[in-house]
């Protein structure tokens, strides 16, 4: 009786530390790379925003690299056009409300410079168009543009 | 004197078979346990991965659409993945394409700039399993007289063979 007991005891502890263990992975699950995103950010490079230069108006790709090299459009500066630019077409392709499936997102557009764990840009660090997530579960895609800038789009769910 | 010697020893065995029924009964509930968790992992795995399947099948079916000679944008040369918005608005507007396509379904709406806009092409009510994608719209703008791009997407439903 006292042999049943310890095995079954034993037995217990060692399921209680492989579901800690599990569930300590998934609360720190590793982002999922998402076709959806990926379309997403592809597509939103070609967009036209509205910082214009020379009588021409930018695409969001060109828009990037001007703010990313601190030049500015013409009456307002091109990194608050292409923040505003990404918060509009970020929330008009996912809803973020209490109800809907996904919660929360995050952009941060980072430069690389001397290796890759050396991070800094000319906007004074990662650039994060950010709204605090809530869950776990995470989708996210990259995409790298020229000088060495990455683009990132996280959303949770 | 016989009597009481065998209800000593009776009373030993039903204890002894008691206890190895209890055994047995907790060690099928722990079985069990295990077996719950084991399938409840292989389940979210299994949804992940129809997920990510759902989601190539739309990209593939968007990149087919935004590559037929009768959406796809040939005039500039910024966009060879574009949807072509003006020929895409004729489209819906023709009855002769709505057999076109092996398709049930197909709407492409833009999304971004407003105003949205549904440009429906084929079909009238989306149905389930309708497959979804984010493609960039272009189209002539009068005002700078330069093409613009847009973001959309495609809503499409293949044909299920009869």
């Amino acid at each position: 009786m006292v042999g049943f007991v310890l095995i079954m005891l034993v037995v217990a502890v060692i399921f209680v530390v492989f579901l800690g263990i599990y569930l300590r992975k998934n609360a720190n699950a590793e982002p999922v790379d998402s076709v959806e995103i990926s379309q997403f950010l592809e597509a939103a490079f070609q967009y036209t925003t509205t910082c214009r230069i020379s009588g021409n108006l930018l695409s969001v790709k060109e828009l990037i690299t001007r703010c990313q090299e601190g030049k500015d459009c013409v009456g307002e500066k091109s990194c608050d056009v292409l923040r505003e630019t990404f918060i509009d077409l970020i929330e008009s392709s996912w809803r973020f409300e209490e109800n809907s499936p996904t919660k929360g997102y995050q952009l941060s557009i980072v430069k690389e410079i001397n290796g890759p764990d050396a991070v800094l840009d000319n906007m004074g660090g990662p650039t994060t168009i950010a709204k605090p997530p809530s869950t776990d579960i995470i989708r996210a895609a990259e995409k790298p543009l020229p000088g060495g800038i990455t683009l990132r789009l996280e959303i949770y769910s | 004197m016989q009597i009481h010697r065998d209800a000593g020893y009776s009373k030993k065995g039903q204890l002894k078979i008691q206890q190895t029924a209890f055994m047995l009964v907790g060690l099928f509930i722990f079985f069990a346990m295990v077996a719950i968790v084991y399938f409840t992992i292989s389940m979210k795995s299994l949804e992940g991965r129809a997920e990510d399947l759902r989601e190539e099948e739309a990209k593939e079916l968007a990149r087919q659409l935004s590559g037929t000679p009768e959406l796809a944008f040939t005039a500039g040369s910024g966009c060879s993945s574009c949807i072509d918005y003006d020929k895409a608005r004729e489209l819906s507007e023709s009855l002769a394409y709505k057999k076109f396509w092996n398709l049930d379904y197909l709407v492409i709406e833009r999304i971004s700039p407003e105003p949205r806009e549904d440009l429906v092409i084929i079909g009238n009510v989306e149905p389930t399993g309708t497959k979804i994608a984010f493609v960039a719209l272009a189209r002539w703008d009068r005002e700078t007289q330069d093409y613009k791009y847009e973001l959309g997407i495609i809503h499409a439903l293949a044909k299920i063979p009869e």
